[in-house]
């Protein structure tokens, strides 16, 4: 066989969804070499992990979809690692989960077990191995889900945002274990996380919202530009005249908004939770929260950040006098006087959904027509008012749970992973909202694993490990924080070379300004 | 499975644990079900290893089904055409016929109950459609489609308690009325269809389509001990129900 043998041509495909009036992915032309190693790229919607399920025989075999061209495969061993780490969980143990596409190739039990121990060994999965899939963290499982495809000795691996659903150091671990891959195996990888994900390819292709390809290249003219892209300009910093060698923009000192003297609107001392069966979720956490101030908290998976944000909106039981909201006990206040004041946003938008139609979503938020139709056009959500709400894209779906936090006008809003699901763009809209929503005087709370997010909204981040504050502080506080995984720092940050002493602000917008 | 069971099949086990319920579906009397009950418990003690306090621990909460039974059938058993005979029990006169049925339909409770719990307690279900998809040909399509469904169970649970909170708090705290119920089932819905279409991905990229020789890590075939203790359980139950038939002791019923 010839060393750079196409795996998979495409020539002038076009997806078609039933029922789609547009296709997802139009006219594409396309190959993936042995050996090849491939980035799709593009924003929210546009087709990438369409195109990837297309190459991967997904679709449509399994998700039904009318294919217009040409694809023409040499019938390679494949292997898939999809989005979500615990959907993707099928046997009771995790040598099982690897053994599963094994065990359907016909693969015999003595060699079975001689490829899981080795994916195990490789992947530093050995102590799971006769866990249940259940029991593992979310970047276990993702790992675990790797090795499974791995067992299978693709020579093409399918990649859909694997680290969608992981934390930073998750996230890097996941790509560490991916870079120990045979420079033989083929990959196709959809990822937003670009300053992880660059190093492991060798090409690139850039899909419009159309489902077209716009641009295709060396991951290396991508490098040299991609800060701006992805995130910075999106959210219109501040570009320097001359950026320096490697592209990494100069960050203005801004004013930093002090909060010191002000009263706490939220009072946390000793707040403790300890699940059934013993795990020990938050160990003591104390803090205070000023009117208007933006704090953000970030931490591994499991660090107990969301738990926290559970226990300030009483989701979970409260102790006497551990949480104090605007001076009254959380644990003893009536449901109607606490959610007269706080609004929790889930990190699934659908949880939230209470209507049919995104118009009666906000409608529940505010009689007032006018302000509805501001926030619905603020929002970009005013062309989508007669939709149903589950029919939008997430990104969509997101902002729509904003903007109906927005026009409620509770004045304590705790968001849980805003940013998942949202490309760079959409991250770029959610950080100008924030920014707004703190600038006209509400209150944030948001748990969040993208740095960038936290670098870019917040007046204090706290880093969480195994329930308890290991850090509080300022962006450029943590910045200059020797002791903090550089991973929890966002692109800029770490494509500066060592965090060590370093000290960078991140520009506020203040109101009226951008 | 524990014990002795665990060497032996999950399905042969409960072709065993079948052909104890049958009989005691069959009878109208109250000395088949206690028989097959003190046999279910041999099985479960003797070759299962089943602890007592858990046997106990579960199966106390289910009491409440045959006494209710019980009771409910000595109150409101419609007696006439059996006579008016009555027995005093301390200050109580029944009715007998009253007091037998609800004897007899509550031993049969008692007894059907516990044969159940005991299996649930020796075998775990995922075991089952395990052995299920080895030993008698259960397409892995839909064993796995089984595990899955199994391992949805928690996150159904914790969906539901999640979605009804965040409901709560954007609806300031109100008192959920009837039709907000609706918004719950259909988030819950989209969610499961949505997890189900990810699971169905998840298997088919990984050839679970194209398992025409699927081998097994684990393998679990029928072995001769599955045969022989199939047998043996056979043996026994076919004695005691000719025993019982023989001595006048079984009545047939399936009221």
């Amino acid at each position: 066989m010839n060393e750079r043998e196409s795996l998979v041509e495409l020539h002038d495909l076009s997806v078609i969804y039933p029922g789609a009036a547009a296709p997802a992915v139009s006219g594409v032309n396309l190959s993936v070499r042995r050996g090849g190693r491939l980035l799709l790229l593009g924003p929210s919607g546009c087709g990438k992990s369409t195109l990837l399920f297309v190459m991967a025989g997904i679709i449509p075999d399994v998700v039904p979809a009318t294919l217009r061209g040409q694809m023409v495969t040499g019938g390679a061993r494949i292997g898939v690692v999809l989005q979500n780490p615990e959907a993707q969980m099928i046997a009771p143990t995790v040598e099982e989960e690897i053994a599963f596409g094994l065990e359907n190739h016909g693969v015999p039990p003595v060699e079975m077990e001689q490829r899981i121990t080795g994916v195990l060994s490789r992947f530093g999965l050995e102590a799971y191995r006769h866990w249940s899939p259940s029991r593992l963290s979310g970047g276990e499982a993702q790992k675990v889900a790797l090795a499974a495809a791995v067992a299978l000795e693709p020579e093409l691996l399918f990649l859909d945002e694997p680290t969608a659903f992981l934390d930073p150091v998750a996230t890097r671990d996941f790509f560490s274990a991916l870079s120990t891959l045979s420079p033989d195996t083929s990959l196709v990888i959809v990822e937003h996380k670009l300053e992880y994900v660059l190093p492991v390819v060798d090409r690139y292709v850039r899909l419009s919202r159309d489902g077209s390809i716009t641009a295709e290249g060396n991951p290396a003219e991508l490098s040299r530009t991609y800060w701006y892209d992805a995130v910075l300009d999106l959210v219109q910093f501040h570009r320097p005249a001359s950026g320096s060698p490697q592209g990494v923009p100069s960050v203005e000192a801004a004013a930093t908004r002090q909060f010191e003297k002000q009263e706490p609107v939220l009072r946390c001392r000793d707040v403790r939770h300890v699940y059934a069966g013993g795990k020990t979720a938050l160990d003591g956490m104390d803090l205070d929260v000023r009117e208007g101030e933006c704090v953000v908290i970030m931490g591994s998976n499991g660090s107990g950040k969301s738990t926290f944000l559970d226990k300030i909106s009483a989701v979970l039981p409260v102790q006497s006098h551990t949480i104090l909201l605007r001076n009254a006990d959380v644990g003893k206040l009536k449901p109607a006087a606490l959610y007269e004041t706080l609004l929790a946003v889930p990190q699934n938008p659908e949880h939230m959904f209470l209507t049919e139609k995104v118009e009666a979503e906000l409608d529940l938020s505010t009689p007032d027509r006018d302000d509805l139709d501001r926030i619905a056009s603020d929002f970009g959500i005013a062309g989508l008012l007669e939709r149903n709400p589950y029919t939008l894209s997430e990104g969509e779906k997101r902002r729509l749970t904003v903007a109906s936090a927005v026009l409620d006008g509770r004045h304590l809003l705790l968001f849980d992973e805003p940013t998942y699901g949202l490309d760079a763009e959409a991250v770029a809209t959610l950080v100008e909202i924030v920014r707004d929503l703190s600038s006209q005087g509400a209150t944030l709370l948001i748990v969040t694993h993208s740095p960038e997010l936290a670098f870019l909204v917040a007046d204090r981040i706290l880093m969480l490990e195994r329930g308890r504050i290991v850090f509080s502080g300022t962006p450029a506080d943590l910045a200059s924080e020797g002791e903090i995984d550089p991973a929890f720092l966002p692109v800029w940050e770490r494509a500066s070379g060592s965090t060590q002493g370093r000290t960078a602000t991140v520009p506020r917008r203040t109101k009226g300004s951008k | 499975m524990s014990g002795t069971l665990a060497y032996l099949s999950p399905f042969g086990h409960l072709l065993v644990v079948f052909t104890y319920l049958m009989p005691v579906l069959l009878s109208f009397d109250p000395v088949t079900p206690v028989v097959f009950l003190i046999l279910n418990l041999l099985t479960l003690f003797g070759l299962g290893h089943v602890r007592l306090r858990r046997f106990l621990r579960i199966m106390g909460p289910l009491l409440i089904f045959p006494i209710g039974l019980f009771v409910l059938n000595l109150l409101f058993t419609d007696t006439s055409g059996h006579g008016d005979q009555f027995i005093r029990v301390a200050w109580l006169t029944l009715n007998e016929y009253a007091l037998h049925r609800a004897l007899v339909i509550a031993l049969r409770a008692l007894s059907l109950i516990s044969i159940s719990i005991g299996y649930l307690l020796v075998t775990g279900p995922l075991e089952l459609v395990s052995a299920m998809m080895q030993q008698v040909g259960l397409p892995p399509r839909l064993g796995f489609s089984i595990f899955v469904g199994w391992n949805a169970i928690p996150r159904f649970k914790e969906n539901l308690s999640r979605i009804r909170t965040v409901h709560r708090i954007r609806l300031r705290g109100q008192s959920r009325t009837f039709r907000d119920l609706v918004p719950t089932a259909v988030t819950l819905l989209a969610d499961a269809i949505r997890h189900a279409q990810r699971a169905a991905v998840s298997m088919a990229v990984r050839g679970i389509e194209e398992a025409e020789h699927r081998t097994y890590l684990r393998a679990l075939p029928w072995r001769v001990r599955d045969w022989i203790y199939l047998a043996g359980n056979l043996a026994v139950v076919a004695g005691l129900f000719a025993w019982l038939i023989g001595s006048g002791l079984f009545v047939f019923g399936l009221g």
